[in-house]
């Protein structure tokens, strides 16, 4: 029973589709409009028209091409520029990460090779301090002359011999091969010359004119007389030492870290030059600063004792010199 | 001669050349495309473009036809985009509602003017209620309505032509057949007074 308005209604709905029943008959009754004859005839004439030529009418550019052909044309006009930017993107958001990486790589091959050519650097400085093949031919000095007439044979066949600490580069390698040159030019002397009883290190028996020139030390204008020879600049002086042996002026006696100290303490407590320090005490005498004066006047003799100094500020100070 | 023939395969000899197979045709199909665009379009003019826009267009796209879909299809497709261009445009948006389908009640007076007087008044009466009532149903139920109806379309063709399910056209179908049944019962309610 339930289902007998919904039959009805399904029946008279079929009965509507084939055009039964009064509201179809109604419908059909209504008058249609009809296409003119003129459009009929216009549009059979152009189209006999085009057929009779045989030809096919070229379509205009905004004319519809039907359904049939129009989506794949206008898919790929469409989707043109979205595609290429897509496509853009991509490829860099691809390449970016992998030049980056190859920077870094490269960036990281030249900080390891960095770091392995700066270990290589001490081998030509530390050799003439601590030559222990340098030291070691003692012996060979004492030795034959057959022996010491190859000495050259053996620094260099130790030098290869010694394992590498580290990957030889073309700069360690030069400075071994540079520091078996000077172990056998030393052996050659000492095979020459009557064995020491002291052994010099190579460095020592190269001239003090091989060490190189120490920077020009700055002249006050009112200078007099030349500065004395202790005069240059003092954190200078540890470097010549090194380059020139171990000159007068140094203590023999004294080792090179404890030099070293030393050097930096009087550089720290020294000034630069003395001028500085009688413009400071003209300066210190001009606030009025007597004390402070005196003590850097005091200062500047013990370490010049023979700087000259304007009369009028020694005057000043109340100092005989 | 083309009788006997289908529409897609009158289509494929159109497509090459065979004029008569174009006639035929358009004897077909003139009429139900002419009605299906005469009723959607507020003015005749319009449908007359409309309509010599759409077979020019078959004409000139048969070279890129596929028999994937009824011709029947194909051909009202082209039409319904050309009407739905022509909707879009502002000045269609300034057609007064009363003078809508003015053209399409006028012509049927036009036509029942030769029978008598009151049978006249009553039949011009009946076509503008039924005219009222189909122009008061919504877009989809109407077009629905007026290509199964006055276009001969199938529930087939019709669902493949606006994309929607065969189903949903039904349903189209019936809620506009009980709209129109409501208003012609009332509409007979009417006659007695």
């Amino acid at each position: 029973m339930t289902g007998q308005p919904y039959d009805d209604d399904d029946a008279q709905f079929d009965a509507f589709l084939q055009g039964k029943g009064p509201l179809a008959q109604g419908l059909a009754e209504l008058t249609q409009p009809a296409p003119p004859a003129a459009l009929d005839a216009a549009i059979l004439a152009r189209v006999a028209a085009d057929l009779g030529q045989g030809g096919t009418a070229a379509a205009a550019a905004n004319d519809d091409q039907g359904p049939a052909d129009f989506q794949p044309r206008r898919w790929r006009e469409r989707w043109r520029t979205p595609v290429a930017l897509a496509a853009g993107v991509t490829a860099i958001s691809i390449a970016l990460p992998l030049w980056q990486d190859d920077l870094a790589q490269r960036q990281a091959i030249q900080a390891s090779m960095q770091e392995m050519q700066i270990p290589a650097m001490p081998a030509p400085m530390t050799e003439p301090h601590a030559p222990p093949e340098a030291a070691a031919p003692a012996p060979d000095i004492a030795a034959p002359a057959k022996d010491a007439a190859a000495p050259a044979a053996t620094g260099a066949g130790r030098a290869a011999a010694r394992p590498p600490a580290i990957m030889a580069t073309p700069s360690a390698l030069a400075a071994k091969a540079e520091a078996a040159r000077n172990d056998a030019a030393a052996e050659k002397r000492k095979a020459e010359a009557p064995p020491p009883t002291i052994q010099m290190p190579a460095h020592a028996a190269a001239p003090s004119s091989a060490a190189p020139p120490a920077p020009p030390v700055p002249v006050p204008a009112y200078a007099r007389t030349p500065a004395p020879v202790v005069a240059p600049v003092p954190e200078l002086q540890p470097q010549a030492d090194y380059r020139a042996g171990a000159p007068a002026q140094s203590a023999p006696a004294a080792t090179k870290p404890a030099l070293a100290k030393q050097l930096a303490e009087d550089a720290a407590s020294q000034p630069i030059y003395p001028a500085a320090v009688v413009v400071h005490i003209e300066q210190l005498l001009k606030e009025g600063k007597r004390d402070e004066a005196l003590a850097e006047w005091d200062r500047l003799r013990a370490t010049y004792p023979d700087y000259p100094v304007p009369d009028k500020l020694r005057e000043a100070l109340g100092r005989s010199r | 001669m083309h009788n006997g023939l289908s529409d897609e395969a009158l289509m494929l000899r159109y497509k090459e050349g065979d004029l008569p197979a174009f006639q035929e045709l358009y004897r077909r199909h003139s009429r139900g495309l002419y009605r299906f665009l005469s009723w959607h379009a507020p003015r005749r003019d319009w449908a007359d473009e409309i309509a010599q826009d759409s077979w020019i267009s078959l004409h000139q796209a048969r070279q890129h036809y596929q028999p994937l879909a009824s011709f029947r299809t194909y051909l009202y497709q082209i039409a319904r985009n050309r009407l739905l261009d022509l909707l879009r445009q502002p000045q269609a948006q300034l057609v007064d509602d009363a003078a809508l389908f003015d053209h399409l009640s006028d012509s049927g007076a036009a036509t029942s003017a030769s029978v008598g007087a009151d049978a006249a008044l009553e039949a011009r009466q009946r076509t503008r209620a039924l005219h009222a009532a189909i122009h008061a149903l919504p877009g989809e139920q109407k077009e629905a309505l007026i290509l199964q109806q006055f276009s001969g379309m199938s529930l087939e063709e019709i669902a493949e032509l606006v994309a929607v399910p065969v189903e949903t056209v039904k349903s189209r179908l019936r809620y506009a057949m009980k709209k129109l049944r409501q208003h012609y019962a009332a509409d007979a309610d009417k006659e007695p007074v």
